[in-house]
């Protein structure tokens, strides 16, 4: 513990000393658009990053933060350009630079980590090949690892000066992939004279295998392993110098990705984008960007489009890396929690200004401004309850079953409403004999009026689940009731009725939308088709249901194009409100929206809930959002229900190991805060 | 590959034997009658008239001559011209020119269009974007026989630069002109397609990230605009190739270019049915060959395409 926290002293003392490693001041950037129109996208921003330094900048989309990043990268998109204040890096103002002179600074001085892992490598290229671009344009040497000056600073306080430089540079050599054989051969041999033997040398030797990877590990730090193992520090000396000779670029690329996590590197880096999952690619994206070891790397929300498993997995492994090579890092996220998780200091930007900074726990405890009270309040990993509004309806519902009981011809209504029994769905897989079970003998039922969360990651079967409900997909075997008839029999007019009661919101609101459709007909859409009423009244029930989801009727005439993600996805909700349904199949309705906007749609969802007594099935990957809304949880990993129960028994008591690692991975989870 | 290579080629039977019925029926169906326009002026002799009719088929029923056709076909037999010259030999005369005539058409609409269209796609907005733009826009919507006698005039007869018009044994520079004309269309055309292509991809997330790489804006260029915005301009330059071969009428007319459109327009006057099938087939096989191999060649650089 002293360690660490000498360690820590120096690391302070040293960015006191080094100066801020970017200091950006009163930046202004400015887009022009088409009519000549001058935007305002950042104003006046300044923030300041010192090496080693996590520094995070929140706001919601929009807000300016990736502008100012990209600014700093010298990357701004289109019309944009940098129109007063300054950009500092190493104490250098870099604002007016040309082009030119950015491509010295990029890569190697500065890193980018971007956004969206599937848009930013290049389809055509092995990924191998894009790594390689990094460190050709930079003139990397391959064979030695290049270390920040940040650990140079670090390690040469640590350490006496070593004899010369020239030495120490050796030391840095990397493992070639042609003399890994040899050398791992070398080591057992040291082993076997040192004494150490049987099934101690085997876990030494597996430990060597796994460890002693080509283009990553380097000459000391096998002399140190094996040194560690027991072999005389000479006789480590000895092998490490002959054995360790350098690597070539093919091993320095594999080496980069293995270090940024993704497993046997040396063949993945032979493939292409398409062949790789998105928190590959992003792990891709992490070893180009670390790849000429930058001292500041900008992550531009490194992780919002993967899933919170992946996420909390990228960000631990992108965090021990940062740390281990002394990079400072410009985090850029729209979640507040996460920002406070992984960050040392917080920057708040709002509409292009910053409203607040500071140390991360101060910002997250005590927030000053409005907009960020507004974020820790929205902020889904920070939410410790319900929102209030469910709970309240939690009442609410059951009175209204009290009612419904009561009420004539609902008697023999069952109490579930979907109820799914041994549900199996196997799909054909190319080249493959055996089919792939993506739903397996999966079995719940949601009760009426309340709401039921399945919760999985990608690929663990839960959207097939909801195409199964919606009668989108017909199911190998099992079955799906509704209202106890059994929908697999539904045909014609049974089938327009049920679908008319069982309605879906869908994850995208930017492709669920008729792009050619204006919001008016996009909404009674679903009356036309079932017939219902004249011209008249149904544009009096459109006006309803834009109020209803507290849409203004002016928007009746837009289009989709002209409204953002927000009011898209509450577009969807009125059109799925329509029919009157009783149940609202919503799957991953909220994932693609800012933590704002994405609060807004669940009390929503809430209050009509409340309102009307309906029924949610809701799919999600984020546990987060689920304690928010869901009554009851149904966890499901590939393809198997693994856990179901009510919503405060999972996050309080969960059973299963996998559902523990999915409460883990919740962001700002286990930050304690003083909220009030 | 194989398996998709092997049934693609048999997807070829039933093209070519489609379109050669087709283009039988429609020769076949034109009005006039070609034993009476071989007598010309002169009155016609019965006998001699049903012995010609005889020795071509054209007594019998449509589809028998059809199959005769195709009988023979596959022997490599195509029949002669009324003439009485073997088809495969006149075919053999004239498809050679035309294939100079396509390729220099094919490179002059490649490099051009290529060139041009990068250099417009990447100064998007730019005063010369706007000239090519309009220029192309020319190209496209003027006919092909109004830019073949703009140049001839211009080009053959006012400034005396370049031949007027072919012959019948032509070299490279008569078809120089009525290469150019040829190739002018798709030209435009792939002007268009290059710069909308580079504009969209130098906005592509890949391209910033290749620029935070610090890579040089050369390469980034090179490797990551180029490459990608290339992949659509080949296809649609293989899928030409085979329209340069069978288009090339309206240009052989204007310019006097005896290759295979020329044949063709003369034999379909003549209503020489043996002769249009033979050269429609011909054409056809170019046509699927040509597809096939943009298929493959799209594959081979698109890593996400794989036919299976």
């Amino acid at each position: 513990m002293s360690e660490k926290n000498n360690t820590n002293d120096k690391l302070l003392a040293m960015q006191r000393e080094q100066g801020p490693i970017l200091e950006v001041k009163d930046l202004k950037v400015d887009f022009t658009t088409g009519d000549k129109n001058v935007v305002h996208a950042v104003r006046d921003a300044s923030f300041t990053v010192y090496p080693g330094q996590w520094v995070a900048i929140v706001g919601e989309s929009g807000s300016g933060k990736s502008t100012s990043a990209m600014a700093v990268l010298g990357l701004l998109a289109g019309t944009g350009h940098v129109v007063g204040g300054s950009i500092k890096l190493e104490g250098e103002e870099i604002s007016g630079d040309t082009r030119r002179q950015y491509e010295h600074l990029l890569g190697d001085k500065m890193g980018l980590v971007p956004q969206d892992p599937m848009s930013n490598l290049n389809p055509v290229w092995r990924i191998g090949s894009q790594v390689e671009e990094a460190l050709k344009a930079n003139h990397m040497d391959v064979s030695h690892e290049k270390r920040s000056n940040l650990a140079k600073a670090l390690a040469g306080a640590d350490t006496e000066p070593q004899d010369e430089d020239q030495q120490a540079d050796d030391d840095e050599t990397f493992i070639g992939s042609k003399e890994l054989p040899d050398l791992l051969e070398a080591a057992r041999q040291a082993l076997d004279e040192a004494g150490v033997a049987g099934k101690k040398a085997e876990n030494v030797m597996d430990y060597f295998t796994e460890e002693w990877i080509p283009g990553s590990e380097t000459r000391w730090r096998v002399a140190d392993d094996l040194i560690k193992a027991g072999v005389a520090e000479e006789k480590a000396w000895t092998i490490a110098k002959s054995y360790v000779l350098g690597s070539t670029m093919t091993d320095r690329v594999a080496g980069l990705l293995q270090e940024a996590g993704l497993p046997e590197a040396a063949t993945r880096a032979r493939q292409y984008p398409h062949e790789f999952s998105g928190g590959m690619l992003q792990r891709a994206l992490i070893a180009i960007g670390l790849a000429c070891r930058p001292d500041l790397l900008i992550a531009d929300e490194p992780t919002s489009a993967l899933d919170v498993t992946v996420q909390k997995k990228i960000l631990d492994h992108l965090q021990s890396l940062t740390n281990e090579l002394g990079t400072a890092v410009l985090f850029i996220t729209h979640d507040l929690g996460l920002a406070a998780e992984r960050a040392q200091h917080i920057v708040v930007m709002y509409k292009g200004q910053v409203v607040e900074s500071g140390p991360s726990l101060e910002v997250l405890q005590h927030p000053q401004h409005p907009y960020t009270k507004r974020l820790v309040a929205a902020a889904p990993s920070l939410a410790s309850q319900r929102i209030i509004s469910a709970k309240e309806h939690g009442e609410n519902a059951e009175k209204l079953m009290e009612h419904h009981v009561k009420g004539e011809e609902t008697l023999e209504r069952s109490e579930h409403i979907i109820t799914v029994s041994h549900l199996t769905r196997e799909f054909r897989l190319p080249r493959r004999k055996e089919m792939f079970k993506a739903v397996d003998d999966v079995s719940f039922s949601v009760k009426r009026g309340t709401t039921l969360a399945i919760v999985g990651e990608s690929g663990s079967g839960k959207s097939t689940v909801a195409n199964m409900v919606l009668k989108l997909l017909e199911p190998t075997s099992g079955t799906v009731t509704y209202e106890g008839q059994d929908i697999s029999g539904f045909k014609g007019k049974d089938l327009l009725d049920f679908r008319r009661h069982v309605q879906p919101v869908f994850q995208n609101p930017y492709g669920s939308l008729d792009p050619m459709y204006s919001i008016y007909r996009s909404i009674e859409e679903p009356l036309r088709i079932h017939k219902i009423g004249d011209k008249k009244s149904r544009a009096k029930r459109v006006r309803e249901l834009l109020d209803l989801v507290r849409m203004p009727q002016s928007v009746m005439q837009r289009y989709p194009n002209e409204l953002s993600g927000g009011q898209r996805q509450r577009i969807a909700i009125a059109r799925a409100m329509a029919l009157d349904p009783d149940v609202i199949v919503c799957d991953e309705a909220v994932s693609a929206l800012d933590v704002l906007v994405q609060d807004q749609v669940l009390q929503l969802l809430n209050d009509l809930q409340a309102e009307r007594g309906l029924s949610y099935l809701f799919i999600t990957h984020d546990l987060a959002v689920v304690r928010q809304i869901a009554d009851e949880v149904v966890v499901m990993q590939k393809g198997r229900l693994v856990e179901h129960a009510t919503t405060d028994e999972v996050f309080d008591h969960p059973r299963q190991q996998y559902t523990k690692d999915l409460l883990d991975a919740i962001p700002g989870g286990k930050l304690r805060l003083g909220l009030d | 590959m194989g398996k998709y290579l092997l049934r693609r080629i048999l997807q070829m039977i039933p093209v070519v034997l489609g379109t050669t019925l087709l283009v039988y029926a429609l020769v076949f169906a034109l009005p006039g009658d070609p034993v009476k326009a071989m007598f010309g002026d002169k009155p016609i002799n019965a006998a001699v008239a049903a012995q010609i009719r005889a020795e071509y088929n054209l007594d019998k029923p449509f589809i028998v001559q059809y199959l005769l056709f195709l009988k023979n076909a596959l022997t490599l037999n195509f029949g002669n011209t009324f003439a009485g010259q073997p088809v495969i030999s006149e075919i053999g005369r004239a498809f050679p020119v035309t294939i100079k005539l396509a390729l220099m058409a094919f490179c002059f609409e490649a490099i051009f269009g290529v060139v041009f269209g990068i250099i417009s796609g990447l100064k998007k907005g730019k005063w010369y974007d706007s000239v090519i733009l309009i220029v192309s826009l020319l190209l496209i919507s003027v006919p092909t026989f109004v830019t073949g006698f703009l140049g001839q005039y211009f080009l053959g007869v006012k400034w005396r630069l370049l031949p007027v018009t072919a012959g019948s044994d032509p070299g490279f520079l008569d078809l120089l002109m009525p290469a150019m004309v040829l190739g002018s269309v798709s030209m435009a055309y792939i002007i268009r397609l290059t710069r909308s292509e580079v504009s969209s991809n130098i906005a592509e997330d890949y391209v910033r990230t290749a620029r935070a790489k610090g890579m040089s804006n050369r390469s980034v260029i090179v490797r990551h605009v180029l490459r990608n915005s290339l992949i659509p301009v080949v296809t649609y330059l293989g899928q030409d190739l085979g329209s340069l071969m069978s288009g090339a009428m309206i240009s052989e007319t204007i310019f006097n270019v005896h290759g295979i459109g020329f044949l063709t327009y003369q034999s379909i006057l003549k209503g020489e049915s043996n002769m249009v099938v033979s050269i429609v087939t011909l054409l056809t096989l170019i046509f699927v060959v040509c597809n096939l191999l943009v298929d493959m060649l799209y594959a081979a650089l698109d890593p996400r395409i794989r036919y299976a």
